[in-house]
């Protein structure tokens, strides 16, 4: 009898401390996941905001690896600023700046990590001159920036 | 000798995720085909030791064949599972000991009229080390819900049942010697946790759909 009553208690308390050890960490699994969750929600509530700063800003924003000057995203004022469709066409504007001008922006990123209100000057695929501000920040240990582009006069205006 | 019905409804058990798993057989991976060969080997079990006792001839030696047979295939579910080199080590060491000690047991010490108080309680023990390290390195590497992974509800029901009858196993033969009744109540908690068991590996099978 009291051997039954010995065995009986500890298999229940055995039992006890696997069910524990299971709800444990049941409930520690349930709480790292919806904090996780939380953080994913936040993030993407956060990139919409910026998506919708992106799209609706009246500056041309862009990202570019400027060592190959390729347009990697722009927003719809970029493209309108430029008269250009696709980012090949953005592209070719910038690339057919002079040669100099580009390596300055290149050196200056490179060692600066950040270039400010460059003016430069391209002409437009409809013949037009226009001269802009360039400015972007690197984007750390790598070859590609983040630029913002405005018209000098339209510059001049909210200065 | 009159079996109590909880007996019955636990062997009848053992169909149901060998059902599943038959069921989800598309779904499974080479892990979980070898595990779902094992629950229909374990109905096959059932029923010839079902058999063997209606007839009235000893099955205990199919027990301990069993016992071997489901060590095998369980070490294999957590070794393919298993994501540390050192636990995949661990894993094929118990496996041998284990192994080398059935042996050892089967052909110097097995009485066949007794219960193996070494083979079944090493095995649980074993058991409720690997599938609560399972367990923890499930929990570690979660990127959802664990209990939304086949992983969980395998490892959940070989603790549960190693945690639950170890110390029965491990008394089992004391169990039988205070009599009849005795034994008949205290093995409710065997077919309680085989119960447990088999709707954990159910359970394991049907989240492979999700």
């Amino acid at each position: 009898m009291n051997d039954a009553i010995i065995i009986s208690v500890t298999t229940v308390v055995l039992v006890l401390f696997a069910v524990g050890y299971i709800v444990l960490l049941l409930e520690s699994n349930k709480k790292i996941i919806h904090e996780q969750q939380r953080r994913l929600d936040e993030i993407q509530k956060s990139e919409q905001r910026y998506k919708a700063l992106f799209e609706n800003s009246l500056a041309g924003i862009f990202r570019f690896d400027f060592t190959k000057w390729e347009i990697l995203d722009a927003n719809q004022s970029a493209y309108e600023m430029f008269n250009s469709k696709t980012a090949k066409e953005f592209q070719d504007i910038f690339l057919s700046l002079p040669a100099e001008k580009l390596e300055q922006i290149e050196s200056t990123l490179n060692s600066n990590g950040s270039i400010d209100e460059y003016e430069i000057i391209f002409r437009l695929p409809t013949g037009i001159i226009r001269k802009f501000e360039l400015s972007a920040r690197r984007e750390q240990n790598s070859t590609i920036a983040h630029a913002v582009i405005v018209f000098v006069t339209a510059g001049k205006l909210i200065g | 000798m009159k079996i109590p019905i909880f007996a019955h409804v636990a062997a009848i058990s053992y169909i149901v995720p060998a059902y599943f798993s038959v069921r989800m057989w598309k779904h499974l991976d080479r892990s979980l085909k070898g595990f779902a060969v094992f629950s229909i080997i374990s109905v096959g079990q059932t029923i010839a030791e079902f058999v063997l006792g209606r007839l009235g001839i000893h099955n205990q030696f199919l027990l301990n064949y069993y016992q071997l047979i489901e060590f095998v295939f369980v070490m294999y579910l957590f070794f393919y599972w298993a994501e540390s080199g050192f636990f995949k080590e661990g894993i094929q060491y118990i496996t041998m000991i284990y192994v080398l000690t059935w042996m050892i047991y089967k052909f110097y010490f097995e009485d066949p009229d007794k219960f193996s108080e070494v083979i079944a309680p090493l095995s649980s023990f074993f058991f409720i080390i690997v599938s609560g390290y399972s367990l923890i390195q499930l929990f570690q590497s979660a990127t959802t819900i664990i209990s939304k992974t086949p992983m969980f509800w395998f490892s959940t029901g070989v603790f549960l049942y190693s945690a639950g009858t170890i110390i029965i196993f491990l008394f089992s033969n004391a169990i039988l010697a205070m009599g009849i009744e005795y034994f008949n109540a205290l093995w409710h908690v065997n077919w309680a946790f085989t119960l447990i068991a088999n709707f954990c590996f159910s359970k394991g099978f049907w989240c492979t759909k999700l």
